[in-house]
């Protein structure tokens, strides 16, 4: 049980910190890496908190895809670091205002409401099996397959606005056509001139 | 065993974080978006650790919900800043979040 | 199986565009457009079958949507509005060369979204319905990729948008956390078996005005409320005329229906935290909205800031609480948005040389060269106003009337001031039509028949108010 009390110190320090460096660091790049980081040791507090699918599902899907997407990005985009700067000193009162004041009311709030562990609210227990992707599964083809399927719909939506936005027609590009080249009669291919067409 | 509060607290201060990144990175739009998925992390972590508390599932379906999402919004996002990118050779906006009269 | 039944529209609509999805890839470059009349008859057939629906009872026993028969005349409205939407969009993009069959399956997109949050009975349902919205709208601003202004206004709008949807889960997951449920019934029963009042800060009743406040941030920034309006003059302004049509009307009366849904069930008893927190936002917006409006000179730009002033009086109109003020906010919701519809429809119609309208200056001495267009222009602006025998003037009307019967007076004339200081910047637009010099290169596009009929329509619907409030009375008794 102790073991637990470590690993959660250690992981949400870790956590805030490349949390923090994410917004604090003005290269991109570094940025996208703490961001991986952040997602790394949220899974593992994850863990703890029995969320073993999602917690898988976070690196897979997060680090795997989207912030490869973002680095991809990231590099794609030759960003100028030194114009990007400037305006960070100046937000800077506005942004520590907004975090200190933030933190401090939601501390606050959870402080003070969810000390006790009064659960004077309904419960429902779904519980199927001790297996945490039993669960998941079962509760999502079942009782949430309507927003299964609506997520399913807004995937078919984000394909088709990625690529509407950036797809273009490039007419440089040069591709063969087989069929054309099989379909080629001789006489396409060789033209005899006489004398005639010559003069 | 962990209390429920002390989740809540790295939860609040994640969340903190990325809204306070949000102001901070105002000329930079790729951390800006950086700072939104980390807004939506703790969000996450909001919903796991109450459905945790509550020994209710429905909290992780819902994460599950939100990444799948996050994940088709951040892929649109991108294709726009790469728009805006190919348009103007920058993506320096000035003041997005600002008020412009 | 049965529960099929419940999603037709939804799963009809879908199928056909995923049809029309594989079978664009197919088209030649010339026939394109075969798919836009494929998605604009099944529009028809979809409002057909909803009108049917509206005389049969249904009552859905499935928790997580609800289709009764306020939610049915919703998508009839709002259907009906995206065929309009779509004839507007296609004469307009067919014009300007620059039609592509994705714009409209995107408009699909965000029509579906909008059909799934408005029926959606637990928040889950809600949040994909929203974002099913926004991702098609992030879309459709970016959708002129030449534009430098356009891509400004998308990437601004996706930021601030996804910004909104983090302060909606916040606030979802606040709720979550407090009640242990995601449905709207369930969470409404629980709070109310909380049952604090005013003075008593009981245990939770901060988290629950702490998520209230996030989830009614999230509202104010897709409706457009002005502390949270910063997107709008700016994505009005970039994204292409047809794109402002839609985005000025459907949405807004989406997050209208969620507004009143949400603070009619979940939210019901807390009415004295949000009906303020409401007043706020309404009094601010259309302080806002009408006196920068004044002095916009791009028209996109003024209808704006008008558009925040209406977002403002529809506020101003749930403040006053669900007895007679939903009915006076849901009559100016759908009078607005029709009269939006039908300016921005008059607006893309209008070509200035080679491009579109774009400043007010421009449509000078219309009177001269097109008089039928200018008299379109004239009532619908007339309306906008406020003017007697048009609707506009009953919707103000109303909202006006529920304010002084909630004790409210001060609000009232406050209302009734700003009208007044609002018809400043319409009216310029018709001395404008009537009275400047001929602006020659102005040169409407050869018919627009569905113009005159449409706003002859909203012209009748004036002079026969109690049609329309009839309607609505019947939507809102069956909330």
């Amino acid at each position: 049980m102790n073991i637990e009390i470590y690993v959660f110190y250690f992981f949400s320090v870790l956590l805030l910190f490349s949390a923090a460096n994410v917004v604090l660091s003005n290269n991109a790049v570094k940025s996208a890496i703490h961001l991986v980081f952040s997602f790394f040791f949220s899974a593992v507090l994850w863990l703890i908190l029995n969320a073993e699918f999602l917690s898988v599902i976070l690196i897979l899907v997060y680090v795997g895809a989207v912030m490869v997407l973002f680095l991809f990005v990231v590099m794609m985009l030759d960003v100028n670091i030194t114009a990007l700067k400037e305006g960070f000193v100046k937000y800077f009162s506005s942004g520590l205002a907004v975090f200190l004041s933030m933190a401090i009311l939601l501390i606050f709030f959870f402080q003070r409401d969810f000390d006790e562990s009064d659960k004077n609210i309904l419960v429902e227990i779904n519980v199927i099996s001790d297996d945490n992707t039993e669960n998941l599964g079962y509760v999502l083809y079942t009782e949430y397959l309507l927003a299964f399927e609506i997520a399913a719909v807004i995937l078919l939506l984000g394909i088709i606005s990625a690529i509407t936005l950036t797809h273009r027609k490039s007419s440089v590009t040069k591709y063969q056509n087989p069929s054309e080249q099989i379909d080629v009669k001789k006489e396409e291919r060789i033209k005899i001139l006489s004398d005639e067409d010559l003069k | 065993m962990i209390p429920v509060s002390y989740y809540l607290f790295i939860s609040s201060l994640l969340f903190s974080i990325s809204l306070a990144g949000i102001f901070l990175n105002r000329k930079n739009i790729l951390i800006m978006l950086m700072s939104l998925e980390l807004m939506f992390l703790s969000i996450n972590f909001n919903f796991i650790i109450f459905g945790n508390y509550l020994n209710d599932i429905a909290g992780q379906i819902f994460v599950f919900f939100i990444l799948t999402v996050i994940a088709a919004e951040s892929a649109i996002g991108l294709a726009i800043i790469i728009v805006l990118y190919r348009v103007r050779n920058s993506i320096n906006v000035d003041d997005i979040g600002g008020l412009k009269g | 199986m049965s529960y099929l039944f419940y999603f037709l529209p939804e799963i009809f609509i879908l199928s056909v565009l995923s049809f029309v999805i594989v079978l664009d890839l197919f088209l030649k470059e010339s026939k394109k457009n075969i798919s836009y009349y494929i998605l604009q008859i099944s529009l028809i057939i979809v409002f057909l079958y909803l009108f049917s629906l509206l005389f049969q009872k249904n009552i859905s026993n499935y928790e997580l949507y609800d289709i009764s028969n306020f939610t049915n005349l919703f998508k009839i409205f709002t259907v009906l509005l995206s065929i309009i939407i779509f004839y507007y969009s296609y004469s307009y993009l067919q014009r300007f060369k620059i039609y592509k069959s994705e714009y409209f399956i995107i408009l699909i997109f965000g029509l579906l979204g909008m059909m799934i949050m408005v029926s959606a009975n637990h928040l889950l349902i809600l949040y994909l319905g929203i974002e099913l919205l926004s991702l098609s709208l992030y879309t459709i601003i970016a959708y002129n990729r030449t534009s430098v202004r356009s891509s400004e206004a998308a990437v601004k709008y996706y930021i601030l948008g996804a910004m909104s949807s983090g302060f909606l889960l916040f606030g979802i997951s606040l709720l979550y956390g407090i009640t242990g449920s995601l449905l709207y019934d369930e969470i409404s029963s629980v709070i109310e078996s909380m049952n604090f009042n005013n003075q008593d800060f009981s245990t939770h009743s901060i988290g629950l005005i702490f998520s209230l406040i996030f989830i009614l941030i999230s509202i104010a920034f897709k409706f457009g409320a002005a502390p949270f309006h910063m997107w709008i003059p700016d994505v009005y302004e970039g994204s292409l005329t047809p794109t402002t049509l839609m985005i000025s009307t459907l949405p807004k009366v989406a997050i209208f229906v969620i507004l009143i849904k949400l603070t009619s069930s979940i939210f019901a008893s807390l009415e004295i935290y949000w009906s303020e927190m409401i007043l706020i936002l309404a009094v601010i917006s259309v302080l806002i909205g009408n006196i920068i409006a004044i002095s916009q000179t791009n028209i996109k730009r003024m209808l704006a800031y008008s558009t925040i002033a209406n977002v403002g009086f529809i506020l101003l109109g749930i403040y006053t609480g669900p007895e007679n003020g939903y009915e006076a906010a849901l009559f100016y919701t759908i009078t607005y948005t029709l009269f939006t519809a039908a300016v921005f429809g008059l607006i893309s119609e209008i070509n200035i040389g080679d491009s579109s309208l774009e400043k007010i200056d421009d449509l000078g001495g219309l009177n001269q060269k097109f008089p039928l267009m200018a008299v379109m222009i004239l009532i619908v602006m007339l309306s906008m106003i406020g003017i007697p025998p048009m609707l506009g003037f009953y919707a103000k009307f109303y909202v006006i009337q529920s304010l002084v019967l909630s004790g409210s007076t001060v609000l009232a004339i406050f209302a009734v001031i700003m009208t007044v200081i609002g018809s400043f910047y319409y009216l310029r637009v018709i001395k404008v039509i009537y009275f400047d010099d001929e602006n020659t290169s102005i040169s409407p596009s050869l018919y627009h028949l569905i113009s005159y009929v449409f706003v002859l329509t909203l012209f009748l619907l004036g002079i026969f108010p109690n049609l329309l409030s009839t309607i609505i009375s019947f939507a809102i008794g069956n909330l």
